[in-house]
Order: structure tokens, then sequence, then C-alpha cells
């Protein structure tokens, strides 16, 4: 623990403690800088920074928030604010106003983001050069208004050599598991003392995992999140999104409870890429599959309708399961839908809602509406019962059977692992800085008139159980050097 | 007697004892506010202390100075402050807060002997169902009043706060009494919830965090009521509010990051995304970012003290806004009742 004698550092030693005696880092140049640089590092600016992203996240907690693409969609956002106002009444449209249905997408949300993030950088920028100092070239002597005005202090004037009293309180220092340095001027001995001098780094670490989250958020906006992924059970479906990949579900079962709750919905995929199958798995909510970076989760499920499409010389056009993945208005049918682009056609499966009893169409039939092009006009529309073949237009269709679909969110994030380092560099800065602790203890042996006189200081701002830790390091030196007079 | 009584029963007395021993803080304050301690006792120990503490020369600008020295009793001349003022001399440097009263023993052992059969009930329940039982209202609640009360024993061996022991106390009591209103059928999980190691960890750190978070604010009213002038001698000195509720946050803030960190692992398993800014997880964000501020705010000029001290305040009720976040807002966890 013990380190050679060195020299006292030099009055121009940049370290932590320059700020105590007043000394504030200088930057030359430009003033304008300069100003943002200050107001950049300083605490008051990050603390007003998070306040108002704290302030800005309570409101989007306690206001409902538009769903993600909603609010680009004006009639469908206007219809959703609609629906608000039997809980919100008078203040639907202030709350609107004033953007509160969208805090977290919002302009002066990610502004507070951007400038806390730059907040945070300069902070650590400013901190960590005086940290490298503090922990490598310590200030080693004080001046003699530190013994007075420190925060923690003691004196003893004990019946010892000075050489003795240097040897005691080093020894102490270093069954306390401290690191001491020394140094010899001519008024006396100066001893430094510290322990866990890396601690204070856990709050560069700390801070620079914000900026590594965000970077992490950011960088995953270059991925894809697809929630509506519906793949109808037999169907090969491709995942697109600029993969290659394609999703077969073979099987799709959920189970319950005798209660009704839900006690497991389980799909079984097989993932193409290109036309090799790479893999095969069981997919339920709380296990994803993973491919390379492109992941696979349970999300929904519905019916469906396999069916099948042929022309006039028997081609078949379309043979796969049809997600009735919609509902009318009244709520009666489920409704779903297939185009057709070769042929310009937008071509909608009807069937009655399940449980319900009031649709035109009777259970255990579907209606084909087939539509030609954008106008929408329609060409045609039947009610068929499975394996019946009708024909509307140039096309027959079948209605092969019923089916079901499986309905997955299918996600790539090429942030996600930036946002677990900034994770662990979170927990491992704040545990580092909160439970190894950064002690500083200066000494000074000097020879007085009653004895060698022993002072010792310290400074203490946020480690609560330094003081009990000095005392002891005093009382400890104390009773090493049996028979001392205090002072 | 089949083990779903038994856990029942453990509740129960839990919450009973947890009651009386609430009473008897309550009545442990009112006795040191009116000056009815224990002064014998007191004045020994503290005697012992204090000359131990002169012994070597310690100094601590404005560090260990002694809280009660020099000040009068909260009530001193209303109902008995002649017999305090007359005990002064023979208890020299003792803090009126930290001594004892008839009740402050029987406030603690009741307390604590409340704590051991909710501790039962938390085990035997977490038998029963194989995980960590905080997996709905009723778990989450017994567990978090548990935690609430567990804080406030484990940092009331360090501190003497028995004094402004009955907010934790009587938060825990609250805690128990709500979920006694609340169904304890044991239930089977959801899909989305059925990942025992994860639940136990990510909910078991937010039962701890939040039960942490208690006795800082316990301390934070107090700090509040208390001012930097220490206007009650039986409430602990600001000094010593100061230091616990630093103490339970800088214990706090770890676990209560770690929670959140796990939750958007789990996240990222369940719901396809580490973060969804689900109203829940968006107010635990909001709960850290506040005691984040405490953290750097406490040892700002314009900030420490009474706005520190506010901030605990806050910070908790942001803590119980989370915790009943399932009635307050719709959302992804809203399925657990969490």
């Amino acid at each position: 623990m013990s380190e050679a004698i060195r020299p006292p550092a030099r009055s121009g030693s940049s370290d932590l403690l320059d700020d105590f005696e007043g000394n504030n880092l200088k930057i030359g140049g430009f003033d304008v800088f300069e100003r943002l640089w200050h107001l950049f590092i300083s605490m008051r600016t990050g603390l007003a920074l998070i306040f108002a992203i704290a302030l800005c996240s309570f409101v989007g907690t306690m206001v409902a928030q538009v769903p993600q693409g909603m609010a680009e969609d004006k009639t469908a956002y206007a219809v959703w604010v609609d629906g608000l106002r039997p809980k919100y009444g008078g203040w639907t449209n202030i709350f609107d106003a004033l953007g509160f249905y969208g805090v977290f997408s919002s302009w002066y949300y990610r502004g507070l983001v951007v400038l806390l993030s730059t907040s945070i950088l300069a902070c650590s920028i400013n901190r960590a050069p005086k940290l490298w100092k503090q922990a490598t070239n310590p200030r080693i002597a004080m001046s003699p208004g530190f013994y007075q005005h420190a925060a923690l202090r003691a004196s003893l004037t004990v019946p010892a050599t000075l050489e003795q009293a240097q040897v005691a309180v080093q020894a102490q220092f270093k069954h306390g598991g401290y690191r001491t340095i020394v140094a010899t001027s001519g008024s006396g001995v100066d001893i430094y003392a510290d322990k866990f001098r890396w601690g204070p780094f856990g709050t560069v670490f700390a801070h620079l995992s914000i900026i590594a989250i965000i970077l992490g958020a950011i960088a995953g906006s270059a991925g894809f999140r697809d929630t509506a992924f519906v793949a109808p059970v037999g169907s090969k479906v491709a995942v697109g999104n600029g993969t290659n990949l394609s999703i077969q579900a073979t099987s799709f079962n959920d189970a319950y409870y005798e209660s009704g709750q839900p006690a497991d919905y389980v799909s079984h995929l097989v993932l193409f890429d290109g036309s090799n199958q790479v893999m095969e798995a069981d997919v339920r909510v709380n296990q994803p599959m993973r491919y390379g970076d492109v992941s696979f989760y349970q999300s929904f499920f519905g019916g469906a309708a396999a069916v099948r499409v042929t022309d006039a010389s028997g081609a078949v056009l379309y043979d796969q399961g049809v997600p009735l993945q919609f509902q009318s208005q009244s709520g009666s049918e489920t409704i779903g839908q297939l185009f057709l682009p070769d042929r310009d056609l937008a071509i909608y499966v009807v069937t009655p809602a399940s449980g319900r009893v009031d649709s035109t169409i009777k259970t255990g039939q579907l209606q084909f509406e087939v539509y030609k092009g954008t106008a929408q006009t329609m060409i045609g529309t039947q009610v068929v019962g499975p394996g019946k073949p009708v024909q509307i237009g140039d096309l027959t269709y079948t209605f092969v059977r019923e089916q079901r679909f499986t309905g997955l969110i299918v996600a790539r994030d090429p942030g996600a692992n930036f946002v677990w380092l900034g994770a662990f560099l979170l927990v491992f800065g704040v545990g580092l800085v909160f439970f190894f602790p950064n002690r500083r203890i200066w000494a000074r042996v000097r020879q007085g008139e009653d004895g060698t006189v022993i002072e010792a200081g310290a400074l203490t701002r946020h480690d609560v159980m330094f003081e009990a830790a000095f005392a002891k390091l005093v009382t400890d030196v104390k009773l090493g050097l049996a028979g001392p007079s205090a002072s | 007697m089949s083990l779903a009584s038994l856990a029942g029963l453990l509740f129960t007395l839990g919450s009973i004892l947890v009651s009386v021993g609430f009473a008897a803080h309550i009545g442990h304050a009112v006795l040191l506010a009116n000056g009815r301690r224990l002064v014998l006792a007191a004045s020994a120990a503290r005697s012992t202390a204090a000359a131990a503490a002169a012994s070597v020369g310690l100094a601590a600008a404005g560090g260990s100075r002694d809280p009660g020295a020099g000040r009068m009793p909260a009530y001193a001349g209303v109902a008995s402050g002649s017999f305090v003022a007359a005990q002064r001399a023979a208890i020299g440097v003792v803090p009126e807060s930290a001594a004892p009263s008839p009740l402050s023993g029987a406030a603690l052992l009741i307390t604590l002997a409340g704590w051991v059969a909710l501790a039962g009930a938390v085990l035997v329940r977490a038998y029963l169902v194989g995980r960590g039982p905080w997996g709905n209202l009723y778990e989450f609640s017994v567990a978090f009043a548990f935690s609430i009360i567990g804080g406030y024993l484990v940092l009331g061996r360090r501190y003497p706060i028995r004094s402004i022991g009955f907010i934790p106390v009587g938060v825990g009591l609250a805690m128990l009494l709500y979920a006694s209103s609340l169904p304890s059928d044991i239930a089977p999980l959801v899909p989305a919830l059925q990942n025992a190691p994860l639940l136990t960890i990510h909910v078991g750190m937010a039962v701890i965090s939040y039960g942490i978070f208690a006795t800082s604010f316990a301390a934070g009213i107090g700090y509040l009521v208390q001012g930097r002038q220490d206007r009650f001698s039986w409430l602990p000195s600001h000094t010593t509010l100061d230091q616990v509720a630093y103490r339970a946050v800088v214990i706090g803030f770890p676990i209560f990051a770690t929670m959140i960190i796990l939750g958007s692992w789990w996240a990222s398993i369940a719901w396809s995304r580490y973060w969804g800014w689900d109203p829940k997880e968006t107010a635990a964000l909001v709960t850290w970012l506040i005691y984040a501020i405490y953290l750097h705010a406490r040892n700002q000029r314009g900030w420490a003290g009474r706005p520190a001290a506010l901030l605990l305040v806050v910070g908790f009720l942001m803590v119980l806004v989370t915790y009943s976040g399932s009635l307050w807002f719709s959302g992804l966890h809203a399925y657990s009742g969490l």
C-alpha cells in the first residue's frame, strides 16, 4: 500500500481539491464556446434537464399516448382523440394542443434528451481528467488552513518522535486498507492516504452508460419491427424488410385454465432462408425464436380461411390461408383481404364473427367480394360453403377450409447490444461509486511545543459512513501512541 | 392445516402484530415528544459514547455535533417540559430522539415479530407458487409491506430513527390492509408472466428497492418537519435524517436501476423490445430520475436540505404511483394487476 516518497504536488497540480480552493477550469478562446461549455458542465443544467425529462415523462405516463404510426394519419388520429373525450372531457383538446398525446416522439422531448446527452458528455469530459489526476497524482501537502476547516478533522499531540508518529499514522492507514504517499518538508511530514481511488470513475461509467443507451436506441431505428406479421397455419409467408427469410407456421395451439384464463399460446414455426430450412422451433410468449439478429415473437392469433384462386386455364394464382384479422364496423363479421397485383384485383373474404348470429352470412360459409383496381370497382360477390368453387369475373374462387393464423412480431434491432452495454455500465458505475467510495485523508506530522502534533483532515460530501471510519482511524492512531494529551 | 392456510394465517398474524407495532411506535413518538423517556439508560450509554468521542479530539464541521445538545424538547412546557428540562443536566448530550421510552422496546420487538410472521407468509407462499411470491397485486402488496418494514428495521439498527418509525411501519401497515382487501387465491400465471426466474428477480428487486425507499420517505418527511434548526428534539436531528435518507437511496437506487434493466431484458423476450414507453415502465423511469436528481442535488447549494427532502417525498409518491399503476393507467403490465 505504501508508496515511495514523492515531492509535494506542484502548485499548478490539477485535482478536484482545486474546486475546494476556488480554482475553476479555465478554457481559453472563444467566449461563446466557453459560456456554452460552462453551461453544459454545470450540475444545475443537468439537474434542470433531468427534471424537465422527468416531468414530460410523467405527463406521458398519465396521459394516453397515440399508438405508433397513427399520428401521421390525421383521420385516424382524430377518431382516436374523439375516443378520449369521455375520459378527459374538456381537457381533450387542450391536451391535444399541448402535444400530450405524443410526448415521447415530440420534438421537445427529443430535444431535451439531446441536451441532456450533451451535458452528460461535457461533464464526463470535464471530470475524467481530474479524476485521473486525483487517482494517479494526488495532491499530498495541504495548507494549514485545510486542517482547520476540513469537514472532518482531528488534532493529536503525542509524546513520540516525529518518525514514530509518522510510522504509527502510516501503519493505521495501511491497516485500514489505505494507500499512503509521503512527502517531507522543512516543517514536517505530509501523508496522503486514499482508498478505492478508482471508485469515482463509476460516475463516468454511469453517465456514459446513458449515452450508450441513447446511441443504442438511435442505432435500433436502422432495424425493423413488424408488429402485424400474420402467418396462416400451413402457409409460407415472406418476412421481407430486407431479409431473405420466410416463415411457415405448421401449427398454432392455445390452451386455457379451467377459469378461462389463458395458459399458453404456442406456434410451431419453420424458418427458411431463401429456399433452405434453417430453423424450427416452438414459439411462445416468453420464448421467442432468434435467427441471427432477427427475432420472432408470439403476439396474437385468430381465424383464417384457406382460399384457392384459379384462372380459366386452371392455373393456380393463389393457394394460401387468408388471415381474418379485421372486423366489420358492426362487429358481426371478420374480414380478410388478399391481393392479386398481376390481375389488379383486391379480394375480401368475409365470415361471421365467432359467437355472432346477427351476420347475414351463415356459420361455416364465406363471402368473396372482388374489386378491380385502385378505384375499387366491384366485380362481384358470392357466399359459398367450403369446397365449392365459384366463378366471379374471369377467375374461380374456392373456400377450401377454415384455418387459424398465428400473429407474430418480427423484429431486428441492431442497437440492442449498445443498450445492454449501457445497462451494464450503468449498474457497474453506480455500484462502483456507491459501494467502493473513494476516501481521502491528509495528515501532517510536525514538531509542536508540547510534543509531536498529528493533524488529519478529510472532505466528506457524499460518504456518510466516512465520519465513523475517520474517527476510528484517529482513535487507533492515538491508542497506538499511548499516553498522549489530546488537544 | 394446508400450507395455503398457513400462509394466510401468518399474513393475518403479521398484520395484527404490525398494527400493534405501529401503535407502539406512535406511542413511543408521543412519549418522546412529551419528554417521557427512560432517562437513566440513555444517559449511561450516551455519556460513554460522548466521552470516547471527546477524548480523541475529533471535530467535524457541521458533522459530528451532537444532535440533541442545546435543544429543547418539542413540546417543552406544554405537557411535561419542566420534567424534561430538569433532566437535561443528567442526560448531558443525549439526543432526545434516540432515547428509549417505556414503549420503545415493545415497538421494536412487536414490529420485528410482525415482520418475521410476514417473512413466514412470504416464504410459504413462495414454496406454494414455486417462484417469487409477487405475481399479482395481493402477493406484491404483502411483499412490499414486508420489504418496507425490513428496510426500516435494518436502517434502524444503525441510525436512531425509532421516533419516526411510525411512518414506514404505517406505510407497511397500509399495504397490508390493502392486501387484505384483495383476492389472495393462488392463480396460475398468464403466458406473459411465465418466466419464473425473471419474475422472481425483476419484481423482487422492485419489492426490495420500494421498501428501502419507504425509509428515505420517512426521513424526508422528518427532515421537512424538523428543518435545519432541529425544531423538535424528539425527532432525529436533520443531520441524522439526511444521512438515513441518503443511505437508503444509495442502497435502493442501484437495485431500482437493476430492476428497470431486468424489466427491459424481460420485455425484450416477451414483448419484442426492451423499451416501449409502457405507462408502468415509464413511471418507474420517472421514479428513478427523481432519485437521480436527489443524488445529484443533495450536495448542491440551493438544493440541499429541504428541496432534497422534498425530492425524497415526491420520489416515494412516485413509487406508490408506479406500484399502483394498474389503477391509474392501462398498459402491458395490466394483466398482472401490478
